[in-house]
């Protein structure tokens, strides 16, 4: 499910030693820290730490100097008059150079300029190959497939109308997702934790929860007086399903043995609902708050472009319709950094309330 | 252990100063004036047929009379599927009996309460929590938190917990685990506490520590206590009355009081001779009239 985890899970909690009667102190972080004490600082690594600002050297040469006119190949379309590309390049060199000459001061940022190093290159790379197949040489034809100098420079130029497009779908999203996420978290407490709720309640959720959120946007239509209103609707329909679902197992799934010792100590029903059954479902509902994001995105692009007047899904059909290539590949690239943002959060938020879990299960 | 077997087990008895009774017989307080903390009357439990036939079920337990003065330490010890871990759920309340009742301090029990504390054989901590705050669930449970926050730290730094206070559960061995485990029961100070083969998974030697532990502790609070145990040794060093139950149906086939009078040092002079007396009540070792039958596994 997320690959990013488990690559800072050993820097920030060093798994238990098991052979020593599995005692291991509470205070991890002492230990790696006399740990690292102990042991000589990683040394600079030097190649990863040049490799970017190598790469987005060449980048720079390669989109200001016109090499495929001095080579004699290629059909040399003109490359945009904007200046976004180079700015970038040059900024993603200024910010590297500061952050691996930092690390060469601060040996803690080695190994996230190890990490980090090789992918930023061939980030840069492939811009650098990017610009050679479609602006240089024209390998892919040309309208449909500009080159990064066209696709920055209109989210550049159009900054303030993404800018504005990109907050209506974060509106969109979160009183979708919220009046969804929540309503799907309740209902799923009440079918995991009741078996009548569950009786009467799950047949109706199996029966209706495959169909496609977005095959509700006539009847959403026609329950609502504003798109707006339907677009809303629709969004939190598609995080309900998965919500009810997951939550509901993870309730009805909580170990009874935890309950037993929760009503021995003194917890009535209320409490074993609150400080048991929802705690250790909780694994569980953020898988279905995964699958629930997951699903709104696909949902609020669909939504946005049946009706709305703004948001990313609006802009990318708007650009399509006038036929403008390099917006749709600007909004493509725009969404791809939007939803992946969110996701991140996401499994940010879950490794912090999760916590407990590490060293139990390999995520 | 040849010619051991051959001495009859009342001489041991009144040798080491412990007294077997009939079964038959519900246990009289032995010292006048005490006070009855758990009275169990007719204590009956039979589940259905596993399969779900219709037929006769199972008797786990057939009317258990017994009755436990206040801060009496009791074990139960007995074959597999006798029943007590059953009678010790009835107590608790967590399942509810077919027939007759269980009072704490004459209040009957119907459901699980702060009166009786529970310890299971698994520790059962939530893993979400960390040590101390398992050890307040009751406590905050009950919306008393803050105002039992220096009790907890108390018990935390009792059962030796201090600087894992804030460890999550997976980091701790299975000792302390059992600790905390402990230690979140005691946090109620209930009344009656319940033992379900805590140390069952231990080894010996952490076993053996935490007997003497849990001893202080009770001890310290009064508290009345029944520990299921498998292991005959601990009965007879921590125990004050041990009740052998016989399997199927579930009942009390031997009680052995101890009484204060009895030196239960694992080296004191009868350990040995009370500890045989009741593998030859469980029939694990053979009686002078088995002597003849010589496999032990047929009583499994």
């Amino acid at each position: 499910m997320s690959h990013e985890n488990t690559e800072s899970l050993p820097a920030t909690n060093p798994p238990p030693a098991h052979g020593t009667a599995g005692a291991t102190p509470p205070g991890a972080k002492n230990d790696a820290a006399a740990r690292q004490g102990a042991r000589p600082a990683p040394p600079y690594p030097v190649a990863q730490a040049l490799a970017p600002l190598a790469a987005s050297w060449i980048a720079l040469g390669a989109h200001f100097w016109e090499w495929t006119e001095w080579l004699g190949v290629g059909t040399a379309t003109p490359t945009g008059d904007s200046p976004a590309y180079a700015i970038l390049l040059g900024a993603v060199f200024a910010i590297w150079l500061a952050f691996a000459g930092g690390a060469w001061f601060a040996a803690g940022l080695r190994a996230k300029v190890r990490h980090n190093g090789p992918l930023l290159t061939a980030g840069i790379l492939t811009a650098v190959v990017w610009e050679t197949v479609t602006a240089r040489l024209g390998v892919l034809p040309m309208p449909y497939f500009p080159g990064p100098d066209r696709v920055f420079g209109v989210m550049l130029d159009e900054a303030p109308l993404l800018a504005e497009s990109a907050w209506a779908s974060l509106r969109l999203l979160a009183i979708g997702l919220g009046c969804g996420g929540v309503s799907g978290f309740l209902l799923g407490v009440w079918f995991g934790w009741s078996r009548r709720a569950a009786y009467w309640g799950m047949p109706v959720l199996k029966f209706l929860g495959p169909v496609p959120a977005t095959a509700w946007i006539p009847f959403a239509l026609m329950l609502f007086p504003t798109t707006q209103g339907a677009s809303v609707f629709i969004v939190a329909l598609a995080s309900l399903f998965p919500m009810v679902v997951l939550t509901a197992s993870g309730v009805a799934g909580t170990r009874h043995s935890h309950l037993e010792v929760a009503r021995t100590l003194g917890a009535k029903p209320g409490q074993l609902i609150l400080r048991v059954a929802i705690p250790s479902a909780l694994p569980s509902i953020f898988t279905g708050l995964f699958m629930a994001l997951s699903a709104s995105f696909i949902t609020l692009v669909v939504a946005e472009a049946i009706g709305a007047k703004a948001g990313l899904g609006w802009y990318i059909n708007w650009a399509q319709n006038f036929a403008e290539y390099h917006k749709i590949h600007a909004s493509l690239l725009l969404m791809a950094m939007f939803f992946s943002s969110l996701m991140a959060a996401l499994f940010l938020v879950r490794d912090r309330v999760l916590r407990w879990q590490q060293g139990l299960i390999k995520w | 252990m040849g010619n051991q077997t051959t001495s009859n087990s009342a001489t041991r008895a009144a040798a080491t100063g412990a007294s077997p009774e009939g079964a038959a017989s519900p246990s009289a307080p032995r010292e006048s004036g005490a006070q009855a903390a758990l009275e169990i009357s007719g204590v009956g439990k039979t589940f259905p047929p596993s399969d779900g036939s219709p037929g006769p079920g199972t008797v786990a337990l057939d009317k258990i009379n017994l009755s436990i003065r206040a801060g009496e330490f009791v074990s139960f010890v007995g074959p597999s599927g006798c029943g007590k871990s059953t009678l010790l759920r009835i107590i608790s309340g967590l399942v509810p009996p077919d027939g007759g009742g269980v009072t704490v301090n004459g209040a009957p029990v119907a459901g699980p309460s702060t009166q009786v504390g529970f310890v299971f054989q698994d520790p059962n901590l939530f893993p979400w929590l960390t040590v101390r705050r398992n050890i307040s669930f009751g406590p905050r449970a009950q919306g008393r938190g803050a105002e039992m926050a220096a009790e907890v730290d108390d018990l935390v730094r009792r059962v030796g917990l201090a600087e894992f206070a804030d460890a999550l559960p997976h980091h701790l061995s299975g000792g302390m685990a059992q600790r905390a485990a402990l230690a979140r029961a005691l946090v109620n100070r209930p009344p009656v506490l319940l033992l379900d083969e805590p140390l069952g998974a231990l080894d010996a030697f952490t076993r053996m520590a935490m007997q003497d532990e849990i001893l202080a502790l009770v001890r310290q609070r009064g508290t009345t206590v029944i520990l299921v145990t498998h292991d005959i040794d601990e009965a007879i060093h921590m125990s004050d009355r041990i009740v052998i139950f016989s399997p199927r149906p579930g009942r009390v086939s031997q009680e052995i009081h101890l009484g204060g009078s009895f030196q239960r040092a694992r080296n004191a002079p009868g350990f040995v001779d009370l500890r045989l007396s009741i593998l030859e009540t469980l029939h694990f070792a053979p009686s002078e009239a088995e002597t003849g039958s010589t496999d032990p596994l047929r009583y499994i």
